[in-house]
């Protein structure tokens, strides 16, 4: 019986790695003015969170909705964010909901679960009862009751939308085509224009190209429109003027290589990412030509995509009009930072947020 | 005799490196007894003072005389131990961790010692399974039903067996090589699963011989599982995971001493759900399926002139797979629907020469060319990639004894060179050395190996990822041991192991839409193993356990430098417990793994907690004239364990299994 020894000394030997335990979560505080980083995660894997971060204080709450919220967590894949009033709408588009979220405690407010394909990328508000999301998979808009976080209506509009905005009555969509996958089909490249209350349709706007986020800006009247590159043709990309009542493309700024802008309402710029650099435009130039004054270089880069940091979100404070950079880290893989710069490319300062920060709001 | 030097001969040929330590010291080239393949006492592979007996019991389970870390698993030992398919049954050796992404059925991964899936090469009957453009080979699909024996070899030996063997080898032995039997088998299970298997080996004349197996399996795999979401933890059924195949083969043997020749024709077809991950109460993929048929053709001559044990093996393998998503209208209207067409030929000629009786020479020429055509590859090379490679390998042992201070010291050395048609040409060199310091029957062993991998077709041109501009990945592998039989009926082994990984080849973002390959990774991966194998009250009571503590370490420099590498777990054990009682045969195994990360960023949020996974089985052999019938019942997962192996692909839950199997055999004509 004594061969038995080795054998159950060895039955002794399992188990004895512990499972990692979570480490102590950051303490929690109200912030009157804060800035909110929608973290990506990673693509079905369920891990996209929410950094909350306070200039004033430096001091940051990561996965600040599980904190706030606890047993829940945010959703898989964060797309988009949208800050209105006192709530924060926040887009997931494998879990393929919509989470509204009070500001600022960060309490859940409950969440539009969107049809299975649909693929949500981004929200935009006609008014207080009627919003619309764009669905990725789907080729179409979804309009949907925020009060009472139900689906209204579905409308088709092209292939793979996904900036929106409310314009002039109107609601416009950016069909993007998925860059090349699928720009050969009919709708791709082209601002599908529709009512901003029933739905009907408008009219279309062919811009052409890889189109991307979209916004309006009530300071200069027009709709601001992102045209990424198709990597690894780095050729393309530009920000375009679009006017929403003639609906026709009254500016285009070349950014060659663009992969993320943003813009300012307060001072009526934007701004592009490219592996160049970080560029600024002026919109409220007066000039109606198709040759606007070329994009001002302010932060050169490289910021090449094949290192571990990627650039992959970019915000401006509506406060202190500070630029906010999203790093990824870590081949998409570790948790990322958001470095802040001056209006004149000075770095202020950098703090850690979550996997893969991909989207920046202010309240 | 006849049959047992017809086995060795073969054997010779297909598991030449691991036997040509075995041979005997001034004896017959190599001594095979098969005698205990269908007995049920617990004797293990004697490891005597002036011979090795290679034995194919059950508990000839760790080659006891080699420099190489090597498990080999019997047929008895399979079915004894419950397992049910291919990788249930690796989980047998040290070492080996499989990543499942679901039930019956579902893709299952091989990781041996830490590595990826395409860093082990598996073998069947001696020759590759998939070529180096293949990659990691699904488990999932390969059947056990004609499965004999199993022999895993951990550790890299690029110089015996080429690309992809940075992890270790697996080689295969199937029905082919088996002595003259009949079998069938009915399987009954839960979720839905149904199978039913036909081999037999039947020899039509004292010179000839056929084989033949079928087998069919199905299962709905719609197993409840639970989920936690929005706060709120549902339970739902797994859908989409439903899987249905056909496997059969035929073969012809001829053996008349010296020389053997056999043709085989294989293939099987296989269709099955491919469903997506639980994330957030959603169920991706609810409608992707995979299909996959192939058919190969196999011819073998081996003999022996002027001394030399002489193989050669031609093989010739077409695979169609088709893989279509409705729901993916990233891909247009229609969703996906891929097909690909892949096709390899290989041709394999290999020489043993024993020139005296303390060394043996062992040499392989061996060609072989892969073709792949289909949809989502890089316009570049327009639908189709080919890929040739042409090696050479030698490898020699040579026994040394009666010297000072050692009983035995066996050197093993090999080198290989290969040279592909599209990545120029490698050179992959190893060295082993086993010393046993008394007649006791205990030996130390030491092996280190340069290996390589080379890419896939996948990772050169698949659309959007691939980069054909990629070369090699390159591992150097260390093991040091020692195995001990202290008893007829005790087997230990012990190993320490070390595989440095560099110039891994790893998908990286070059934007926020397209990824591309880059050998920028590198992996080092060290451990400890431990396998034991044994049997007490007169063989009544006998067991298994298989443990790995180890570590696999991102070393790539970058802000992951330092954590664990994703889905690596630091300990593996399985343990199998086999009671022959008066009337039933009781089983019981344990599979454990610890927490895997499951990104390359280690925070607590990222793990999935440790698993153990009982299951139970009752069998009972009754015997009829020449016919053994042998029923058992098996509860898989007996505690209703609910646990994940890969984040958002839940596992089943309890499960019951119920098994007939006919077995005869009968002896070879006169």
């Amino acid at each position: 019986m004594y061969h038995l020894l080795p054998f159950l000394l060895a039955l002794l030997l399992i188990g004895c790695v512990a499972d990692p335990q979570p480490e102590n979560r950051d303490d929690l505080f109200d912030a009157d003015r804060a800035a909110v980083i929608l973290n990506e995660g990673l693509w079905r894997m369920d891990n996209a969170s929410l950094t909350l971060y306070e200039p004033e204080s430096d001091r940051t709450v990561q996965g600040w909705f599980a904190s706030v919220n606890p047993g829940e967590r945010i959703g898989d894949t964060g797309n988009g964010l949208h800050v209105r009033g006192d709530r924060l709408y926040v887009v997931l588009s494998e879990s393929e909901t919509i989470e509204v979220i009070e500001l600022p405690s960060g309490l859940s407010l409950g969440r539009l679960h969107l049809p299975t394909g649909c693929s949500p990328r981004a929200v935009t508000f006609a008014d207080e009862a009627t919003a619309w999301v764009s669905c990725l998979d789907d080729d179409a808009v979804y309009r949907w009751d925020p009060t009472r976080l139900e689906e209204t209506g579905r409308y088709g509009v092209g292939p793979a939308p996904e900036g929106v905005a409310v314009a002039a009555g109107r609601l416009f969509v950016a069909n993007s085509g998925l860059g090349a996958l699928r720009s050969d089909e009919e709708g791709a490249g082209v601002v599908a224009v529709l009512d901003a209350i029933t739905g009907a349709p408008v009219g279309t706007v062919d811009v052409g190209g890889n189109l991307g986020r979209l916004w309006y800006l009530p300071g200069t009247g027009y709709l601001y429109l992102q045209v990424s590159a198709t990597l690894p043709d780095t050729t393309r990309g530009s920000i375009v003027e679009l006017d929403p009542v003639t609906l026709e493309v009254r500016r285009r700024w070349r950014v060659p290589g663009l992969w993320a802008a943003t813009v300012d309402p307060v001072a009526t710029e934007a701004f592009a990412m490219t592996h160049r650099g970080l560029y600024r435009m002026d919109l409220s130039e007066s000039n109606f030509t198709n040759d606007p004054t070329p994009p001002e270089l302010l932060i050169p880069g490289p910021f090449s995509t094949l290192t571990d940091e990627v650039p992959h979100s970019l915000g401006v404070d509506p406060v202190t009009g500070q630029i906010y950079v999203g790093m990824a880290r870590g081949y998409f893989q570790a948790p990322g930072r958001v470095d802040r710069y001056g209006r004149d490319g000075t770095l202020l300062g950098s703090f850690d947020v979550g996997l893969n920060p991909v989207a920046i709001g202010f309240w | 005799m006849r049959v047992v030097r017809t086995i060795a001969i073969t054997a010779a040929a297909m598991l030449l490196p691991s036997l040509l330590p075995a041979q005997r010291v001034g004896g017959d080239p190599v001594e095979v007894d098969s005698s205990a393949v269908d007995s049920v006492s617990y004797e293990s592979g004697s490891l005597d003072d002036d011979v090795v007996v290679v034995r194919a019991s059950r508990l000839r389970s760790i080659e006891v005389a080699g420099a190489r870390a090597t498990t080999v698993i019997g047929r008895e030992l399979i079915e004894q131990s419950g397992r049910t398919d291919l990788a249930d049954a690796l989980l047998l050796s040290p070492g080996v961790f499989i990543r499942r992404y679901g039930g019956s059925g579902s893709l299952a991964t091989l990781s041996l010692r830490g590595t990826a899936a395409g860093q082990t090469k598996i073998l069947v009957d001696g020759l590759p399974w998939r070529t180096s453009a293949d990659g990691g080979a699904d488990l999932g699909t390969m059947p056990l039903e004609n499965v004999e024996e199993i022999e895993v070899v951990r550790g890299g030996d690029g110089a015996l067996y080429g690309s992809n063997a940075l992890g270790g080898v697996v080689n295969i032995r199937t029905g082919a090589q088996a002595t003259p039997r009949y079998r069938s088998t009915i399987g009954l299970g839960s979720f839905g699963q149904r199978s039913l298997t036909l081999s037999a080996v039947h020899p039509l004349h004292p010179v000839h011989s056929v084989h033949l197996h079928a087998a069919y399996r199905t299962a709905t795999n719609d197993y409840p599982f639970a989920f936690h979401e929005f706060g709120e933890t549902r339970e739902v059924r797994r859908e989409n995971s439903q899987h249905e195949s056909f496997t059969a083969g035929l073969g012809w043997r001829y053996d008349r001493d010296p020389v053997s020749a056999g043709i085989s024709l294989d293939g099987f077809t296989t269709s099955r759900g491919v469903p997506g991950g639980v994330t957030q109460g959603n169920r991706e993929l609810t409608e992707a399926e995979l299909s996959e048929r192939e058919g190969s053709a196999t011819a073998r001559v081996e003999g022996e002139i002027e001394g030399i044990l002489l193989s050669t093996a031609v093989r010739l393998r077409l695979n169609h797979l088709r893989y279509t998503d409705p729901e993916a209208r990233f891909a247009g209207p229609e969703g996906v629907d891929n097909e690909y067409e892949r096709s390899d030929l290989l041709g394999q000629v290999r020489g043993v020469w024993v020139p005296d009786e303390r060394m043996a020479i062992e040499g392989v020429i061996d060609l072989d060319r892969s073709r792949l055509l289909g949809e989502n590859l890089d316009p570049s090379v327009g639908g189709e990639v080919e890929r040739t490679r042409l090696g050479g390998m030698l490898h020699a042992t040579r026994y040394l004894d009666s010297l000072p201070f050692v009983h035995r010291l066996t050197i093993d050395g090999g080198v290989r060179f290969d040279r592909f048609s599209d990545l120029g040409g490698y050179l992959s060199p190893s060295i082993g050395l086993v010393v046993q310091p008394t007649h006791h029957p205990l030996r130390l062993r030491g092996h280190v190996a340069l290996n390589y991998r080379a890419p896939t077709f996948n990772e050169q041109y698949y659309l959007n990822v691939g980069n054909s501009e990629i070369g090699i990945e390159r591992a150097t592998s260390l093991t040091i041991g020692t195995t001990w039989a202290p008893t007829e009926s005790l087997l230990l082994e012990g190993s320490l192991f070390r595989i440095d990984t560099r110039d891994r080849i790893v998908s990286i973002p070059r934007s926020p839409v397209s990824w591309t390959t880059l050998n920028v990774g590198r992996v080092e991966s060290r451990g400890l193993e431990i396998g034991l194998r044994g049997s007490v009250l007169d063989g009544a009571l006998g067991g298994s356990l298989a443990y790995t503590r180890m570590a696999t370490i991102d070393r790539a420099g970058g802000v992951t430098d330092g954590h664990r590498v994703p889905y690596a777990p630091d300990e593996i054990a399985t343990v199998a417990l086999v009671a022959d009682l008066d009337l039933v045969r009781l089983t019981t195994s344990l599979e454990y793994a610890s927490h895997r990360y499951t990104l390359a960023w280690n925070s607590p949020e990222t793990a999935l907690p440790r698993y153990g996974v009982v299951d139970l089985g009752l069998g009972r052999e009754i015997v009829i004239g020449d016919i053994d019938l042998l029923g058992s019942l098996s509860v898989r997962n007996l505690l209703n364990e609910r646990y994940q192996i890969i984040r958002s692909y839940p596992m089943p839950g309890r499960s019951l299994h119920l098994t007939l199997t006919l077995h005869t055999t009968r002896p070879t004509p006169e």
